[in-house]
């Protein structure tokens, strides 16, 4: 129990010291997760959007796809970038291994069916008249999808929310792709772990109470978001 | 259900929602620069990039972050290290992932070399396994230099037992030791088998006040969080041998030997040696040099 | 000239609709009456395009956006009355300007800055079929128009539609709030 306490105590004193490894990791964190959740934002919320709302061939499967891929564990999703950018993989020539991109096309990969899956339930729920009224009027099937997704920015913004929540916490992928390499690859939560294992039980809160920290923040950007729209 | 008659409208509605969209999308690429900019960072040109793959324990006690940075400095080469399990730093180290392994299983190392995936085995250094348990030792084996039969008797008496289970270099003696006590341990009531790295076995070990065998250097690392006493130590055959070994370039035309031969070296010389010897955690001396080691002749 | 034969819509097992022939000339006006239930929407989604019929053929119908059907609850986009109606003009490449033209002729003009969610049955109705009305489309479908409004509400409905020179289907249970061409009857 002492520990928790010195725990916050060392946490507070790193953070405050601005030790650079400290920072750099909230840096890979971030610029990993941020980069991740775009991406899969840019394919994941008009796919499932389109599933949603038009309902093609087969969509039913695609569904149950994106679902059963959500619980894919991170180890897995880690091993699948392994495979693929290791000498052996396919793009094993271009040297990627232990970067941050590595990292960024695992939780790529992890964003984008939990993003699907939100979307698609939050544009399947609507009513048929949301976009019917757009597609009457004239907009094309993807300019309707787009203002649709307009009316649902709230179910949009906690779908986002939480993938990144999920991206960076993460940690299956930032160690088997990263390497935990320190200032290059090392995240907030790898950085937890390697403290741990390294019996370092307080130096192991730091990062967790700047995760806290980035959660804080994530969260009230997006309840500024949501204020934005409403003005 | 939508379907039917082309609609064809091409110029798109709601422009200035889109001017709002426009300004974060370009707010997140300028984010993604700073990411590529911070991932390409140190992959420099004048500079060489040299990856060494060693073990959880190896890392965890320090000695690298420790004598690495000077090396870095002076031979301009920039040293990643991968800390992982034993197999998996052999596996890596098979697959060209790394230019050298570092780590402490000799037979698995001799195998590594003789299946042409490494070359230039050297010993680096030693240090020892200790056995650890409660520190009211219900099994009697305190003071005893004979592991195997402690091993024996912990069992016999029907303690409860930590084991790694994770085919790291300590897992690997730890079953060498029950051979050569002549028992299978595995199924025994009281053994656990983690398959996890030490730290985290060590955790274990003192919740459930159980004996387990660990290296000292981790040991000393958590000895102030938990309850666990060196027991038994001493025995040769808790020697635990540390070598390096240059993943084979005839096999990976792309391992950077010359920077991994000059570490190899640096590791090997007697200022690398001393080096060794002189790291300490808590005061204590962790890892021995080698006696009479040869003279560095990389390739 | 629309034209439609043989239609039947199918929902899994529920047959929601089945029409033998419907025709429908240039400046028509045609009625659709039925109980609840006999798939007046279902044949006005059919026209719209919205939907495609599980059997049947048609031909002549413009593409969406030159046949607007306004529902018998409209949706409006999140924004004001104006900007919803400015999101209408965008599309069919009109003049924004537009705008305060449309709202006066559903004597709206009071209401160009309320949120459009928040107006009521009637004042909903009437900006709906501005808003119809103001990408010009060739074909006008309107699905019980008139249904729950006052006196007062039906007579700005039926000027604003007495300047629209295109055909209009208008499904309705009674038939006698507009001059009607043709009428249409679906069987329950």
């Amino acid at each position: 129990m002492g520990f928790l306490l010195e725990g916050l105590a060392e946490a507070t004193r790193l953070i405050m010291a601005g030790d650079p490894r400290t920072y750099h990791a909230v840096l890979v964190s971030l610029t990993c997760s941020v980069t991740a959740v775009v991406l899969a934002a840019l394919v994941a919320v008009p796919y499932g959007a389109w599933m949603g709302l038009y309902r093609p061939p087969a969509y039913r499967a695609q569904v149950f796809a994106l679902r059963v891929a959500m619980s894919i564990p991170t180890v897995v999703l880690g091993l699948l970038v392994f495979g693929l950018l290791s000498r052996r993989g396919l793009l094993g020539g271009m040297d990627l291994l232990y970067t941050q991109v590595a990292i960024i096309a695992g939780e790529f990969l992890l964003a984008v069916p939990l993003l699907g899956s939100l979307i698609y339930g939050a544009t399947a729920r609507l009513e048929p008249r949301v976009v019917e009224t757009a597609l009457t009027l004239g907009a094309g099937r993807r300019q309707a999808l787009m203002k649709v997704l307009g009316e649902v920015r709230p179910a949009l913004v906690a779908a986002l929310m939480a993938a990144f929540g999920r991206c960076v916490t993460e940690l299956g992928i930032a160690l088997t792709v990263g390497g935990n390499l320190p200032l290059r690859t090392r995240t907030l939560a790898s950085t937890a772990q390697l403290e741990l294992s390294r019996g370092r039980f307080a130096a192991a809160l730091a990062p967790g109470v700047l995760l806290m920290l980035l959660a804080v923040g994530a969260t009230m950007l997006a309840h500024w978001l949501e204020r934005e729209r409403q003005r | 259900m939508i379907e039917g008659i082309q609609a064809g409208k091409k110029i798109s509605a709601g422009r200035q929602e889109h001017a709002q969209a426009r300004c974060w999308v370009l707010l997140i690429i300028f984010l993604m620069m700073i990411g590529a900019g911070a991932c390409r960072s140190g992959s420099g040109q004048t500079v060489q990039r040299l990856r060494l793959a060693t073990t959880t324990s190896t890392y965890n006690s320090g000695l690298l972050d420790s004598l690495l940075p000077d090396f870095e400095k002076r031979e301009n080469i920039q040293v990643q290290v991968l800390s992982v399990g034993t197999g998996q730093a052999l596996a890596l180290g098979e697959g060209g992932e790394v230019d050298l392994v570092l780590v402490h299983a000799r037979e698995r190392e001799d195998e590594f070399v003789a299946r042409g995936f490494g070359v230039d085995r050297r010993d680096l250094m030693w240090n020892d396994f200790v056995i650890l348990g409660p520190p009211d030792d219900p099994a009697g084996v305190d003071g005893s230099v004979d592991a195997a039969a402690a091993l024996a008797r912990i069992l016999e008496q029907g303690s409860a037992f930590v084991s790694r289970g994770d085919d790291s270099g300590t897992h690997i003696r730890e079953l060498q030791l029950w051979k050569a006590a002549g028992i299978d341990p595995h199924g025994a009531p009281g053994y656990l088998e983690a398959g996890q790295g030490m730290g985290n076995c060590l955790t274990i070990a003192d919740e459930k006040q159980a004996y387990l065998l660990a290296d000292r250097g981790t040991f000393l690392a958590f000895a102030e969080h938990i309850d666990l006493k060196v027991l038994v130590a001493g025995d040769p055959r808790l020697k635990n041998s540390y070598g390096i070994i240059m993943v084979n370039p005839e096999r990976h035309p792309h391992v950077a030997s010359d920077p991994a031969g000059r570490l190899m070296d640096y590791l090997t010389s007697a200022a690398g040696q001393r080096q060794i010897a002189a790291f300490t955690v808590n005061g204590e001396q962790l890892f021995y040099p080698v006696a009479g080691t040869p003279a560095g002749d990389g390739l | 000239m629309i034209r439609l034969s043989n239609i039947q819509v199918r929902f899994g097992q529920v047959m929601a609709l089945t029409l033998d022939e419907l025709e429908l000339r240039e400046h028509e006006i045609l009625g659709v009456a039925g109980p609840n239930g006999s798939g007046k929407s279902t044949l006005l989604r059919v026209l719209a395009g919205l939907l495609v019929p599980t059997a049947g053929e048609m031909s002549g119908l413009p593409a969406p956006g030159r046949v607007v059907l306004v529902h018998q609850e409209p949706y409006f986009f999140n924004g004001t009355v104006r900007e919803n109606l400015a999101y209408a003009l965008r599309l069919a490449h009109r003049d924004i300007n537009e705008t305060a033209g449309w709202l006066e002729r559903a004597c709206a003009s009071h209401l160009a800055d309320r949120p459009a969610q928040v107006l009521s049955v009637g004042e909903q109705r009437r900006v709906a079929i501005a808003r119809a009305l103001a990408v010009h489309p060739q074909v006008l479908l309107l699905d019980e128009p008139f249904a729950g409004l006052d006196g007062e509400h039906r007579k700005i409905i039926r000027d604003e539609l007495a300047i629209f020179g295109g055909s209009m289907v208008v499904a309705a249970p009674e038939h006698d709030h507009l001059d009607y061409q043709k009428v249409l009857t679906l069987p329950g």
